[in-house]
């Protein structure tokens, strides 16, 4: 009987060994004696993604209004410890900090940056011999950048749960809470399907992606990339971004932003080594809006949306390293 | 000599003096378990935990066949697992105690799948120093030489059959220190991957290091194996070739089962099976309490951390349960 033939694979695909392990001595034999002794350290994992992009220009509306071009450097970056304290319970504590630098004419109102630093506190559970559990806390600052104040300070609350079909199956569930969100509670489901030996379909948001494994060491994929965001606007924004021609917006003083930014595209993912991974995609920016509404829970039907039509996008391109220890 | 009594024991079905007995199931995950819903085809699992092996991953399973034990021990000595299709094993056949070439010839018989074909490329690819196939520096100079001829059946066939004899006599020869896996990046010793994969539990240590301390993979002689066998199997698309011995022993109202699977090709280095089986009458139906305990070890496991490995815990519980219902079938 052979039960493991997945373990080559690797759970979920997400790290695929390509070259050999740490060698097995001699001295390892020789170490091996009868002696009893049960594990003597808690297992302590480590996992940081590191990412860049840069968006070009994209027409950006008030309504039908025409304000003009915005690009987008997006920087992201995110490390996470998570230490097994117990057989099917692991923490998770981190720090995760994403930086979204516009270029524009500086009387449009759109924020120049927005950017995020927050700690990573969160659960990892075996619910079931089937069911995977996280839940992570994202305390920290959401800001534009300009005086920052407790109102910056924001905690949002992401969920999700893993139901492992089978080896080729998986079935996701996930969520955010964000009282500051104008969706302040969202679920998506998502699925991750290996439906051929080379390909994978990954609907797992904010990446979903159809891959082909080219070689052990290599995957290209399609699909898309989702980067969102809910920051707090300072109390002089509306004013500041006004010019001789541009009056000033007073009314979006002291609001939260909510950030959305899609991307369509290809891209490749090289295993260079064992557990670290280059990505490189590029594709087209397919829609983006700021949706700025009150400070307050709850759905606002008089936000201020400024937003990219379909057609009016641009191109983008991305690179990141990830890695697991 | 046990096993060979045991064997003779078995075709006489002198067994059947085990006695219905509380199995001590102490060494295991199901201390104290229910097992009422055994009787019901129910399988108990679990997951092998936190081990001090970054290489390996374990699991344990306790079922119920309403079967005498003589009957199911035959059974799973005959258990032929590539009489099932969903394990993706291509071949697997038992050896003689003392091998030869010869003996390897089912490896004629593969049949000409995606998987198959991967290992053939993978074969005629293979640069020595890679760690494409485990091999050791005299294999390494047997698969390089068939490079640059053409590629056929037959030299695959004659390769690998001199590759896995040549295993089987550095095993039954306690020649460990030609059993190993060498390339460029790392040496690993598939016997060293065997002692750890046991010492990661304490308790089954315990319960089989009398059995086991008599075999090579302790450097002991004093037992025989049950059979030797070589299989083709799959994994993750490409197929490998292993081969392993099973020693039995019997002991008052039990017998213990240890199949170590001490060379793999490629994929994985090394894994043991182990298994215990009492006679038993769960909800009124007298039969056998087959307890087991599954451990691999592997490269990829070393390189999943977290949640990962976690995942990875929980699904190579649902490879073994595929297995055992496979095994269970062929009570029906």
């Amino acid at each position: 009987m052979r039960p493991f033939q997945h373990l080559a694979l690797g759970a979920l695909s997400l790290t695929f060994a390509i070259l050999g392990a740490r060698a097995g001595t001699e001295q390892d034999a020789a170490n091996l004696t009868p002696e009893q002794q049960g594990p003597t350290s808690i297992p302590i994992s480590q996992e940081f993604n590191l990412e860049g992009s840069y968006g070009g220009g994209v027409q950006t509306k008030q309504g039908n209004a025409r304000l003009g071009d915005a690009s987008n450097i997006n920087s992201h970056f995110d490390y996470v410890v998570s230490p097994q304290v117990k057989d099917g319970v692991l923490l998770r504590f981190g720090v995760d900090a994403e930086r979204n630098d516009f270029g524009f004419d500086h009387s449009m109102p759109l924020p120049n940056v927005l950017e995020s630093f927050n700690a990573i506190i969160g659960v990892d559970l075996a619910l079931t011999d089937k069911i995977l559990f996280r839940a992570e806390l994202h305390p920290g600052i959401y800001t534009d950048g300009v005086a920052i104040t407790g109102d910056d300070f924001d905690m949002p609350v992401q969920f999700g749960a893993t139901y492992l079909y089978s080896k080729n199956l998986q079935i996701i569930l996930g969520g955010q809470i964000d009282l500051k969100s104008d969706i302040p509670a969202i679920i998506i489901p998502g699925v991750r399907w290996q439906f051929a030996d080379q390909w994978v379909l990954s609907l797992i948001p904010p990446k979903p992606q159809l891959q082909y494994e080219l070689s052990k060491a290599l995957t290209l994929y399609v699909g898309a990339d989702i980067i969102s965001g809910t920051y707090h606007l300072n109390d002089q924004f509306g004013n500041y971004h006004a010019s001789t021609t541009v009056p000033g917006q007073p009314s979006l003083n002291d609001k939260i932003v909510d950030f959305n930014e899609d991307r369509v595209g290809v891209g490749a993912t090289w295993k260079f080594m064992p557990n670290l991974s280059l990505d490189v995609s590029t594709g087209y920016i397919a829609y983006r809006e700021f949706d700025v509404h009150k400070n307050e829970i709850g759905f606002n039907h008089h936000s201020t949306t400024f937003h990219e039509n379909i057609g009016d996008g641009a191109p983008y391109g991305e690179i990141g390293v990830s890695g697991s220890f | 000599m046990k096993s060979v009594f045991l064997r003779a024991a078995l075709s006489f079905g002198l067994l059947a003096t085990l006695v219905h007995a509380d199995p001590n199931l102490g060494f295991t995950a199901f201390a104290g378990a229910d097992l009422s819903p055994l009787a019901n085809g129910q399988v108990l699992q679990a997951r092998g935990g936190l081990i001090d092996f970054e290489r390996g991953v374990t699991a344990q399973s306790l079922y119920f066949i309403d079967q005498p034990p003589q009957i199911v021990e035959q059974k799973l000595e005959a258990w032929n697992p590539a009489n099932h299709s969903e394990l993706d094993v291509w071949l697997h056949a038992a050896l003689p105690l003392k091998p030869t070439l010869a003996d390897f010839s089912a490896l004629n018989n593969l049949p000409d799948n995606k998987s198959v074909n991967n290992m053939v490329e993978a074969t005629y690819n293979y640069t020595p120093g890679s760690d494409s196939l485990q091999l050791n520096t005299a294999e390494a100079g047997l698969v390089s030489a068939g490079h640059g001829q053409g590629q056929s059946k037959q030299f695959i066939v004659d390769v690998w059959s001199h590759i896995l004899d040549g295993r089987v006599e550095a095993f039954l020869k306690n020649q460990l220190g030609e059993a190993k896996y060498v390339s460029n990046s790392a040496t690993i010793l598939p016997f060293s991957e065997a002692k750890a994969l046991l010492r990661s539990d304490p308790k089954i240590f315990g319960e089989f290091h009398p059995m086991l301390k008599n075999t090579p993979v302790y450097n002991g002689a004093g037992l025989q194996p049950s059979h030797l066998y070589y299989e083709c199997f799959d994994i993750q698309g490409e197929a490998c070739f292993g081969t392993g011995a099973v020693y039995l022993v019997n002991l008052p109202g039990t017998v213990q089962r240890a199949d170590v699977e001490y060379y793999v090709s490629n994929g994985i280095y090394t894994s043991v099976e182990l298994e215990q089986l009492w006679p038993m009458t769960i909800g009124g139906r007298n039969g056998t309490l087959v307890w087991r305990s599954d451990m691999v070890s592997t490269a990829n496991v070393a390189y999943l951390h977290g949640t990962e490995r976690l995942a990875s815990g929980m699904l190579m519980l649902q490879d073994v349960k595929q297995a055992v219902d496979a095994f269970r079938s062929e009570f029906r």
